[in-house]
């Protein structure tokens, strides 16, 4: 009886939280699944957590925007700035961020699962243990990436610029390297 | 020597064209597993616009029919529309979670739980806009279509109501 006093207490206090707790809006952004945020200006926001599945952020400036663990499943972010992002544990599988700059953004752990990172400037950027089996580098810049024990199972690499990038540890199985600079060739 | 010859060149043919007709089998089989020629193609299905407002050529921003009068005609419409043009990959009657494709009941899921009536409204706006570009446009993946754009093919009211039908197939969860 007691237990059941407590645990009913607890699931109230949650529901209450849960109900509290309105979603954010920065700038004119919605924080929340399938966002209308073209062009938003999100430098800096905290959005560490959210759920931005399916967003269009396409264009939107999210320089040092705090992403991590954020999930931006099938979300358009082609053309943003996320320059210094940090992007740590982001799900981002079918997600889109072609012509995107992510100049050392930080994708440590990230699942990029069938991402498009067509033309993409990831200059400097840290995506040590992401997983990106599947994804598209098409034409994309990893110059000076940190790629350490990151998987590249399937990936397309045409004319990606892989020069100086860190690569301990990582996996490249069943690549496109046509035009690709700085590719494992073996 | 002889006796075999004789015997090779009547047996030969039969296992050949068993063998062929074996691969010719598996090689469809394969092709119809192959995500990459898995490719849908968008039928228009085969139900009338009844009493519906009339939209026009211009996609609306948001679902004109959601809580107003036709709000049950394009419910009734839209389960017609959904089961001929959507169920094949969604589910029968939007009502099951083990579909090929995702479950639609959850599209407007995180808006449902929000509090605020304006914040509500504006998030089921964002949602309206996802969903008729997810229609219009189809889920083409890195050169992979997996959902076909309905855009031409599919009248402009029959997806709003499609979308109120699937909004009525709410379970109680939030």
């Amino acid at each position: 009886m007691r237990l059941f006093f407590i645990f009913s207490l607890f699931f109230r206090l949650t529901v209450a939280y849960a109900q509290d707790a309105e979603p954010l809006v920065i700038n004119g952004c919605g924080i929340w699944p399938h966002a209308q945020c073209r062009g938003a200006d999100l430098r800096h926001a905290n959005l560490a957590g959210k759920n931005l599945a399916g967003a269009d952020l396409s264009g939107a400036r999210l320089a040092r925007a705090d992403l991590r663990g954020a999930n931006l499943a099938g979300a358009n972010l082609d053309g943003a700035d996320l320059t210094a992002a940090r992007l740590n544990k982001v799900a981002a599988p079918t997600a889109t961020f072609r012509g995107a700059r992510l100049v050392g953004a930080d994708l440590e752990f990230a699942r990029l699962f069938r991402a498009d990172f067509s033309q993409a400037d990831l200059t400097a950027a840290n995506l040590e243990a992401a997983k990106a089996n599947f994804a598209w580098f098409v034409g994309a810049r990893l110059v000076n990436a940190n790629l350490q024990e990151s998987k590249f199972f399937t990936v397309n690499l045409q004319n990606a610029d892989l020069t100086g990038t860190y690569r301990r540890f990582t996996v490249f199985e069943d690549i496109n390297t046509n035009g690709c600079v700085a590719c494992p060739q073996d | 020597m002889e006796h075999n010859t004789h015997r090779h060149p009547r047996r030969f043919p039969v296992v050949g064209l068993r063998r062929f007709l074996i691969g010719l089998a598996a090689g469809a089989l394969f092709a119809s597993l192959n995500p990459a020629s898995a490719n849908e193609i968008a039928v228009a299905p085969d139900v009338g616009l009844g009493q519906l407002p009339r939209l026009g050529s211009e996609w609306q921003a948001a679902n004109p029919y959601r809580g107003t009068a036709a709000a049950a005609e394009a419910q009734t419409l839209g389960r017609a529309a959904y089961n001929g043009a959507c169920a094949r990959c969604h589910g029968a009657d939007a009502s099951t979670n083990a579909a090929p494709a995702p479950d639609l009941r959850n599209l407007d899921r995180s808006c449902r739980r929000i509090a605020d009536a304006e914040l509500k409204a504006w998030c089921q706006r964002d949602n309206d806009a996802y969903f008729i570009k997810s229609v219009r446009q189809g889920k083409v993946i890195l050169g992979i279509t997996h959902m076909p754009p309905w855009e031409g093919v599919l009248k402009q009211e029959l997806a709003w109501a499609i979308q109120v039908f699937i909004e009525s197939r709410l379970s109680g969860t939030r």
